[in-house]
């Protein structure tokens, strides 16, 4: 192992023991814990079937056998928030582990290797930050059909190019210190002086950034259902939920609230972990 | 970050940005449980003339053509500007003189001669002859016509394949020489297609005439933007007198709470396109009328057999649909059993012992289904996103899921929609759930469409035409339709209609639904009963 390592190593523990301290940040780790914990075991507590229509169409809150109600085709509403949790979560995470990938992986080359690999990489990266976001993600999502493979493909490419450009700002920053150097000399081939040495002394501001991407990617996966790009009906999906719980605004506000509150609390909660883990791998910064 | 004086870090502008978003999440929930549902109430009781009629439409591309279809809205719009040599009104199902004052009709059925109405003009101040009526139809009849736009309709493309000529021989005077009888052909000349447009208007925007109608209609075109609105004016010279209100703007409204708070705000006048789940609410206020509207559409499921060419397995999935469940849950009543198969209670050739065409039996659907190895099949299923498409389909889903296959569905932008019906290839082109309003109240607009072997339904849609013996179905819907004598005409569609239904299945109904019309208590003698099948006659109508 190398020095860099080891040093990267030892900030990462210092880093751990100052995170969540406040209690924004603490309770911002807690909610973002208890949502992914309902994605992955919530349907097995819940066990109501969330896409079986029943003529007890938008039952009241506390209904019997129904804690949340139903909704208007007479769907157990718990069941669907609780089920609803999974395709946000799992689009949120998958898209923003393809944009790290793409957008670390070419920032990083770039930084690295310098003249003219980076230009040509960089400016690709400026032409699709050029495109507005939501566009871009629209485009590649209608041009296949929709599900969570489009929505991730779409997402994640959307936002690889913000990645790309911190990744690239830090690599290029690594790549003149001496401990790459010295690697250099000792023959090391890039990519693993890229995966080993250099990746290592980035991840701390790298990682914040990527937590605060998982919110954009939240935010754009509900957007897109909501929109109806998204995962399609009748599977439970908080964004296609307030689409469709509209009309009932006034009847039944809770379809709208439910999820609509669910998908704004995970995005502020992810936000604010962000910002915790930046403030907790660089002490120095402003609080 | 600096806002005034003051530095504002990252977090403290995120933290208030929560705060505003829940904050305003509390708004709308107060909103929600009617807290801020108070309204303004002023609206008058008496009908008054001058102002503004607001008609909630489902949208507008600022394109007002006879021979282009863009969105209901926008032949709402032609409706208004133009009218045709014939009217039906929806108050009454009958044709009547409009532009034509008159016409005989040869023994043989085959001539009609159309005397003309003199004095009208049209909103160029150019006077009403002939030669507009050639030039208006051609296009509709004609292809090869300078004046059609790229991708255009032509709803009345069907007379023109029928027609042995088109004369004018005076001013006063147009002759249709047909080359088979067609007794249908006054009503469908009141159709959308059969609106007449100035020919000095044609000449002079060509192809582009559709962002500058002109007719001789109550209303005339004073601008258009796509996307929002189009706003029309009253036209002083309409031949049955100046229309009451000043002007009437069609705005586009898709989202659905907007309608209904619009509506009772007063912002929308009348529309026809109100949610259904809101019919009880608006029932129970007395800011708004809630019009009994006829239950005249067709709402179905076309299957296309070439994606599923089994019988067995189309006549299962028309057993399999609950359509109770559709009429309580996606039209929340207002939508009846379709007794009829296509013909929708309010129309001549309705026959109520065709019932069983569309009786739901899951038991016999899953023998179906398992007799024909289809168990486990997926079949894909396409709607549109807008109004009952969406949870229509999710009750499908499951009554199908029921009986043994497995369903994938694409809910479709209904702009993208209407593209994607006419390709067969599309990937969730097995079932489509679609619908079909009757533009001019007779059974060869319903049965006569749909179970023709060519056009959207029979050769795009469903593929009906690749089938063994459908090509006789043209000659059949032809000859009932020319049947004079009403009882007689009704007993060969409900043959038709069987025959139809047991030898291929191409078309499940689902159920006959209204086109739910609301309006302001304030707005007067407005004809919702044509409203409702989104035609647009509001010459008599007063805010």
């Amino acid at each position: 192992m190398s020095e860099s390592t080891t040093t990267s190593g030892l900030r990462g523990a210092l880093a751990a023991r100052r995170l969540g301290r406040g209690p924004l940040a603490a309770g911002s780790w807690i909610v973002v814990a208890l949502f992914v914990l309902v994605a992955i075991a919530g349907p097995l507590l819940v066990t109501a079937d969330p896409t079986r229509n029943t003529a007890d169409a938008l039952l009241p809150l506390g209904a019997s056998g129904h804690l949340l109600g139903t909704d208007d085709l007479g769907r157990d509403e718990l069941a669907r928030m609780v089920h609803g949790a999974r395709p946000l979560l799992l689009v949120a995470f998958l898209s923003t582990g393809l944009a790290a990938l793409l957008g670390v992986g070419i920032g990083m080359i770039a930084g690295y290797a310098g003249g003219k690999v980076e230009w040509v990489l960089m400016r690709l990266m400026d032409l699709a930050l050029a495109f507005p976001s939501m566009l871009l993600i629209i485009l590649i999502v209608s041009a296949w059909s929709p599900g969570v493979g489009s929505l991730v493909t779409g997402i994640g490419t959307a936002l690889a190019p913000g990645l790309a450009r911190l990744a690239r700002a830090l690599a290029a920053r690594e790549a003149g210190r001496d401990y790459v150097l010295a690697a250099r000399l000792g023959g090391t081939r890039a990519p693993r002086i890229l995966v080993q040495e250099v990746l290592p002394n980035m991840a701390g501001p790298m990682l914040a950034q990527v937590v605060m991407t998982l919110s954009i990617a939240a935010g754009f996966a509900a957007g897109l259902s909501y929109l109806g790009l998204g995962i399609q009906p009748p599977t439970p999906d908080w964004g296609y939920m307030v689409q469709a719980g509209q009309e009932f605004l006034y009847r039944a506000p809770r379809l709208v609230v439910l999820p609509a509150a669910a998908t704004l609390i995970f995005v502020v909660a992810c936000n604010f972990v962000g910002d915790d883990l930046r403030d907790a791998l660089d002490p120095k910064g402003t609080r | 970050m600096e806002i005034g004086n003051q530095a504002v870090s990252r977090r403290t502008l995120l933290r208030g940005a929560s705060i505003l978003g829940m904050g305003a999440g509390f708004t709308g929930l107060l909103a929600a449980c009617g807290i801020a549902a108070e309204k303004n109430d002023s609206s008058s009781d008496t009908a008054r003339s001058g102002g503004t009629l607001t008609l909630a439409i489902d949208g507008t591309s600022a394109v007002n053509d006879p021979a282009f279809y863009t969105t209901l809205g926008d032949w709402m719009v032609v409706d208004c500007v133009c009218r045709g040599l014939t009217f039906i009104s929806f108050e009454t199902n009958e044709p009547t003189a409009d532009l034509a004052e008159s016409w005989t009709v040869s023994d043989d059925q085959l001539v009609y001669t159309f005397t003309l109405r003199q004095g009208v003009t049209f909103h160029d101040g150019t006077a009403f002859t002939s030669a507009d009526v050639l030039a208006s139809l051609n296009r509709q009849f004609n292809d090869a016509d300078k004046t059609l736009p790229k991708g255009s309709s032509r709803p009345l493309k069907g007379i023109g394949d029928n027609l042995a000529a088109l004369t004018a021989p005076d001013a006063a005077t147009v002759v249709f020489k047909l080359k088979k009888p067609d007794r249908t052909l006054l009503g469908r000349l009141s159709d959308i297609g059969g609106r007449i447009i100035s020919k000095a208007a044609l000449e002079k925007y060509g192809a582009g005439i559709g962002k500058n109608l002109v007719g001789t209609g109550p209303f005339k075109f004073a601008s258009a933007t796509a996307g929002q609105n189009v706003t029309l004016e009253a036209f002083d010279a309409f031949r049955l007198g100046k229309p009451p209100i000043d002007r009437l703007v069609l705005q586009q409204v898709t989202d659905p709470s907007t309608i209904v708070s619009s509506l009772l705000s007063g912002d929308i006048s009348a529309t026809q396109f109100t949610p259904y789940s809101a019919l009880e609410q608006l029932k129970g206020d007395t800011s708004v009328t809630v019009y009994d509207t006829p239950k005249s559409f067709d709402a179905f499921i076309m299957m296309d057999v070439r994606r599923i060419p089994e019988l067995a397995v189309r006549k299962a999935i028309n057993l399999a649909i609950d359509r109770q469940a559709l009429i309580t849950q996606a039209f929340f009543g207002a939508a009846v059993l379709p007794d009829g198969y296509t013909i929708p209670p309010n129309q001549d050739a309705y026959d109520a012992s065709l019932a069983d065409l569309s009786k739901t039996d899951v038991a016999e659907a899953k023998r179906l289904i398992q007799e024909a190895g289809a168990t486990g099949r997926t079949v894909r299923l396409m709607a549109a996103s807008d109004s009952w498409h969406p949870k229509a389909a999710q009750l499908i889903t499951q009554n199908l899921t029921d009986i043994g296959l497995k369903v994938e569905t694409d809910s479709v932008d209904p702009a993208a929609y209407f593209n994607r019906l006419f390709d067969a290839g599309d990937k969730f082109h097995d079932l489509m759930i679609w619908e079909r309003n009757g533009y001019y109240p007779d059974a060869d607009d319903m049965i006569g469409s749909l179970a023709k072997p060519s056009g959207v339904y029979g050769e795009f849609m469903s593929g009906f035409n690749t089938l063994d013996g459908s090509a006789a179905y043209a000659d059949m819907l032809f000859e009932a339709k020319n049947i004079a004598d009403a009882t007689a005409r009704k007993a060969r569609y409900s043959e038709i209609q069987r025959a139809w239904a047991d030898k291929y299945m191409t078309l499940s109904m689902l159920v006959c639904a209204s086109n739910p019309v609301v309006s302001g208590t304030d707005v007067k003698d407005m004809n919702w009963k044509a409203l409702g099948n989104h035609r647009c006659y509001v010459e008599n109508a007063s805010v």
